[in-house]
Order: C-alpha cells, then sequence, then structure tokens
C-alpha cells in the first residue's frame, strides 16, 4: 500500500514537473485549439517541460545562488504555467482584438443599421 | 517512358522489401545481393513515382491509431530486454550513475567546482541537473537508469512526428513515426546507453520544429540551448542546420534576422552555462573541430558502427530516405531536414568528424525523410489502386517491425546480474577511502558506479597513474614481485578486482596466489584481492 501511494505521489509530481508547465506554454504558443493536434500538445507539453524546467533551475542556481530543492522547483513550475497561462490569454485578446474592425465609431454602425432597414425594405 | 520507370519502381520495391523481409527472417543472407545499390536505383526510379497531390488521405482515428501503435512498440521493444534481466544494457549505465549520484550528494548546489576532470571535459550539467530533479521528486538513480530511461527513448516518437508532420504533412508524420519505432539503428543506441545524446536529439528535433517560423524565435532559442546543455555534437550539428538554413533563406530577411539573432542568443546562454567549463568544454573541442575539417579523421570516429554496417542496417528505409531527399530537391524545398540530412551526410561519408557516432543523427534525418519518401513515393503517388499502395506500404512496414523485434529479443546486457552483484558487493568488504581497481576496460564503469569505491580503470577516469605498457605488464605477469613496483604509485588501501566475465582472461592470474594478494571475497560473479605488500 505505501509502495502504491509512493508510486502515485511520484506520478503527479512528474506530471506537475514535465508536463504542465509545458501545457501551459504550449497554449501561449498555439492559442487555438485546432492549430495543433493533441499528439503535438502532448509532445509540446513534455518537450517545453523537459527543456525549460532544468535551463531555468540551473540558471537560478548559477546566476542567483538559488538552492536546488523542490520548494524552488515547484516555484519555477508555477511561475512558468503561470507565464505560460499569461501568454495565452494576451495572445488571446489581441487575436480578438485584431479579428475586430479597426474603428468602430457611431457613425459606422448607424451606417450599417441604414443599410440593414434598407435591405429589409424598412 | 516515365510509366515504364513508375511500374518499375513499384515492382522493385516490393521485390525490395520482400527481400529485406528474407534477410531479417534469416532465410537470405544481407551480403548476397547488392542491396544498398539496389536502394539507390529504387529511389532513382521513385522520383517518376513521385506525386504531389495529397490523393489519398488518412483519417484522423488512423493516424491516432498508427502512432500510438508506434508509440507502445517502441516502448515493448525497449522493456523486452529488460524482461528477464535488471542488468542495465550497455557500456556506460554505471558511468551515469556515478554522475547523478555526485550531482545528487551536492544538491541543494551544483557541483561545478568539485567534479572530477574527466566529468568536466566530458560530461555536461544538463542531464545531471534533470536527473536532479528526478531524484527530489523521489526516484532513485536505478529508477531513471532503467524505467525513465526506457521512456525517454522511447518518446523521441513524438518530436519525429511532430517535425515529418509539419515539413512533409500528416501522413508522412505518421510514416516516420512508425519507422523510428521500427529502426535497428535507434535500438542499437538504447542498447549502447547513449542518454544525453537521446535527450538532445529530442530538443534539436524541437528546434528544427520551430525553425522556419519568426514567430517562434523564443522557442527555438530555447530548444538550441537545451540541445547544447545536454550533448554538444548534436549542438553542433543542430548549430550547422541553423546556420545553413540562414544562408539559403537570405533574401527573406525576417528570417535572416531571426537567423542571426537566434545564433547569437543561444551562444551567449550556452556560455553561460560553459562559463566555469570554457576550456575542457569549449575552446579545446572547437580546436579539435576545426583541425578536423583542415585534416579530415582527426578528432576521432565516436563509438558506433560505421557507415558500411549502418547502410545494412537501415536498408529498409533506405530507398525511401534516399526518395525523400530527391524529392526535396526536385520541389526545391530546402528545408531543416534536408539541410540536416545533407550536412550530416558529409560529414559522415567524408568522414569529417566524430563520424561514425553521428550516424545516430543522420539515421533520424534519414528516417524523417523516409516518412517523406513513403507518403509521397507511395501513398500520393498517381495510377495506382489504393490497395496496392497500402500493400506496398505494409509490407515495408512489416518488414521493419520483424527485423527490429528480432534484435530487440537478442539483446543482453554485458555482465550478468551474478557479476554486477558482486561489484556491488565490494562496499561491504573495503574501507571507505579505499582504490579499487577495475582490472579490465568492462568493468570499468561499473565499478565506478556500483562500488562506491574511488577506482582505477585502464586509460579511464582521473586515478589511472599506468601507461598502457603498465597495463599490460600488470595483465602478463605471472608473479607479484614483477608488478610490485607499480602497485606501489597508488595509495593504500589497494583493492584489485577480477570478473567473471570473458574480458577478463587476458589477466595472468598467478600473481594473485601471492602473498602480497590476500583474497577478500569470491563468489560466482568475481573476486577481490587486497593488496598488502
Amino acid at each position: 500500500m505505501i509502495e502504491l501511494l509512493e508510486g502515485a505521489r511520484i506520478l503527479i509530481a512528474s506530471v506537475f514537473v514535465l508536463f504542465l508547465p509545458g501545457f501551459s506554454l504550449s497554449f501561449a504558443l498555439f492559442p487555438k485549439k485546432d492549430e495543433i493536434d493533441w499528439i503535438e500538445r502532448i509532445a509540446l507539453s513534455f518537450g517545453l517541460s523537459i527543456a525549460i524546467i532544468p535551463l531555468l533551475v540551473f540558471y537560478s542556481n548559477f546566476l542567483f545562488g538559488i538552492k536546488i530543492n523542490l520548494i524552488t522547483i515547484a516555484s519555477i513550475v508555477i511561475l512558468t504555467i503561470f507565464a505560460g497561462y499569461f501568454a495565452y490569454f494576451k495572445r488571446k485578446n489581441q487575436a480578438f482584438r485584431s479579428a475586430l474592425p479597426q474603428k468602430i465609431t457611431k457613425k459606422h454602425l448607424d451606417k450599417q443599421n441604414i443599410y440593414s432597414k434598407a435591405n429589409y425594405g424598412g | 517512358m516515365k510509366t515504364i520507370f513508375r511500374r518499375s519502381f513499384f515492382y522493385l520495391i516490393l521485390i525490395y522489401s520482400l527481400l529485406i523481409l528474407g534477410v531479417s527472417m534469416d532465410i537470405l543472407w544481407k551480403y548476397s545481393f547488392k542491396l544498398d545499390i539496389f536502394a539507390i536505383i529504387i529511389a532513382v526510379l521513385g522520383i517518376f513515382a513521385l506525386g504531389r497531390e495529397k490523393e489519398l488521405k488518412f483519417s484522423e482515428k488512423l493516424i491516432t491509431v498508427l502512432f500510438l501503435s508506434g508509440l507502445i512498440f517502441a516502448i515493448f521493444l525497449r522493456t523486452l530486454p529488460y524482461i528477464d534481466n535488471s542488468v542495465p544494457l550497455g557500456y556506460d549505465p554505471g558511468i551515469y550513475k556515478y554522475v547523478f549520484e555526485k550531482f545528487q550528494s551536492s544538491l541543494p548546489g551544483i557541483p561545478e567546482q568539485s567534479l572530477d576532470k574527466w566529468i568536466v571535459s566530458g560530461f555536461p550539467s544538463g542531464l545531471a541537473v534533470l536527473t536532479d530533479i528526478f531524484y527530489l521528486l523521489g526516484l532513485s538513480s536505478d529508477q531513471i537508469i532503467i524505467p525513465i530511461y526506457i521512456l525517454i527513448a522511447s518518446f523521441t516518437i513524438f518530436p519525429i512526428y511532430l517535425v515529418s508532420k509539419k515539413y512533409f504533412g500528416k501522413e508522412a508524420g505518421v510514416f516516420s513515426a512508425l519507422l523510428f519505432s521500427f529502426s535497428l539503428t535507434q535500438l542499437n543506441v538504447f542498447w549502447y546507453f547513449y542518454y544525453k545524446n537521446i535527450i538532445a536529439m529530442s530538443f534539436m528535433l524541437f528546434a528544427l520544429y520551430f525553425m522556419d517560423n519568426k514567430k517562434f524565435l523564443i522557442p527555438t532559442i530555447i530548444f538550441a540551448a537545451a540541445t547544447g546543455f545536454f550533448h554538444q555534437p548534436t549542438f553542433l550539428i543542430l548549430a550547422a542546420v541553423w546556420m545553413a538554413f540562414t544562408l539559403v533563406n537570405f533574401r527573406n530577411m525576417e528570417l535572416l534576422k531571426n537567423g542571426i539573432l537566434g545564433i547569437a542568443c543561444t551562444g551567449i546562454l550556452l556560455l553561460i552555462i560553459y562559463s566555469q567549463r570554457l576550456s575542457e568544454l569549449v575552446i579545446q573541442p572547437m580546436e579539435s573541430v576545426f583541425g578536423s575539417v583542415v585534416t579530415p579523421g582527426t578528432i576521432g570516429a565516436g563509438t558506433f558502427y560505421n557507415l558500411f554496417t549502418y547502410q545494412y542496417v537501415s536498408l529498409v528505409y533506405l530507398p525511401l530516405a534516399l526518395l525523400g531527399f530527391f524529392f526535396l530537391i526536385k520541389t526545391r524545398d530546402f528545408n531543416p531536414v534536408f539541410l540536416w540530412f545533407l550536412i550530416n551526410g558529409i560529414i559522415v561519408v567524408f568522414k569529417l568528424l566524430f563520424y561514425n557516432r553521428l550516424i545516430i543523427n543522420l539515421d533520424i534525418a534519414g528516417i524523417l525523410l523516409a516518412g517523406c519518401g513513403l507518403a509521397y513515393g507511395i501513398l500520393y503517388s498517381q495510377n495506382l489502386s489504393k490497395n496496392i499502395k497500402m500493400g506496398v506500404i505494409i509490407i515495408i512496414l512489416l518488414t521493419g517491425a520483424i527485423s527490429v523485434l528480432k534484435l530487440s529479443s537478442d539483446m543482453r546486457p554485458l555482465i550478468s546480474e551474478m557479476q554486477l552483484e558482486s561489484v556491488k558487493k565490494i562496499q561491504n568488504f573495503t574501507e571507505n577511502n579505499s582504490l579499487v581497481m577495475a582490472t579490465t576496460s568492462s568493468y570499468s564503469p561499473w565499478v565506478i558506479g556500483y562500488s562506491n569505491r574511488t577506482t582505477i580503470a585502464p586509460g579511464l577516469f582521473d586515478y589511472d597513474k599506468w601507461s598502457k605498457d603498465d597495463w599490460i605488464k600488470f595483465w602478463s605477469a605471472g608473479s607479484a614481485a614483477e608488478i610490485n613496483p607499480l602497485m606501489d604509485v597508488y595509495d593504500k588501501p589497494l583493492y584489485v578486482f577480477i570478473g567473471k566475465h570473458p574480458s577478463s582472461s587476458i589477466i595472468n592470474p598467478q600473481k594473485f596466489s601471492d602473498a602480497c594478494f590476500i583474497k577478500a571475497f569470491e563468489d560466482d560473479g568475481g573476486i577481490l584481492y587486497k593488496y598488502d605488500c
């Protein structure tokens, strides 16, 4: 039973460190769901996590003397996840804004209203 | 005329695949026919069969099923050697275990200052930092060396699919993924325990995936830096491909700017990583690389089989890889995969540097191109019924699966479980400060990794004070008196381990009956003597 719990702990921790940071970053890179398929999403989640987390751990230790322990790793992972989702929402907002007409003025809307009335004979 | 060539291509590739099937089932001898020449002829004829329109497309469901089959098969092949065995495969696991534990014991820091010289000059910190994370999550070195290694080696299939899909389409992506799982070379890489190389290869593939898009400069830099952090020869190839791709696209200002900026940023990131090992890991290797370009062959081949052997090992997809290469030339699509195959091919064929070791990278580039060749040469080919196309593809894939399955079931570790147990026992019979001599190179990595004692090994690590002639004298000596001056070079307590592996037969055992050698223990795996004179 203890071995099973230990195994589950390792599995959950591994997913947290080696999958979730990349998963959030993959949405920052490809915000639309249909931009990439699920295989690509999984691949990027593992790949980005395994590339970024050791690099960040190394730089934080080497440049700032931050100790390598579970708390540091958890902090780096959480920061990466938030950075990914922040970038995702930023990109999504940008995409939404760029989809709107450049200037929506009252005049513009009135004009559209007139045309639609004309079409319906109103 | 074109129709004749096209039909000849299909008949010949069918005959070729059946011959390979015969070879893989040991019905035919692989050197009976000039199969490598046959492969080239098929690839040339295949140019006339190339289709551009994606006439036959796989459904999402089929792609998922095929990809998952490839992934499960890759994991199965790498697990098979461990079904009745717990000894890690290959020559290097002991070395990796030693390095991992050296780093783990230095936590919460990174032991850059206190590392052995041989680690500083040959072992970038990337993998050790990653394994520090695994360790903190609760995994032991043994788990990192067997189950995690199996998963990481199998997961290379993901970036392979990614890159092949991006540059050649979904069908090519899934073909490349399947061909990876059938690759004898990649399975051999797994056996050799090239851990750093395997991870760096995945990072390189991710970097190539992002390289051609100006929007993705940051992920390209991250993956390129990660490649350099884990394995330098792989980074060397990536850097060469990146530079070539930037030069090829010199008219595209965005790509040119991105290329220059990306390479510069990656260089800075790696300089920070290697700042404490500049001489060992950057300056000395760069001198060797430039020297090797001027005088080919000076840097050494690296440990792996040579090009001649590789041709016969990769017969299943050799014509398809060449066909994919010709397709890209025909369509003038000089993408990063094309440049990788070209640059890596030149290095291997002209024996510039690490030309045997870099066959591993060439094989991955070949697999990507083979996916392209299979898709455009057969699946999208015109004037051929769907059934015939699928039949040819199934025969090719089946041939690959049979040969690789045979190799996997024949894979054995270098030493037996008893011999490894014997090495593990050394620490129970020796003092903490003792030196243990691993008398043959077959045992050196095991003794350093599993004995927890300072290891003296022929031509390896930091503690060997003997020349090659000294070792020959030690092996052949019949009495202790002949080697006493040699043994006195080392501090005491000093132990000599003789494993019961065939490689130990070069040692003359008579000298150990002398009073200077006291038997500390003997079991079915080996004998440990204490030298006390």
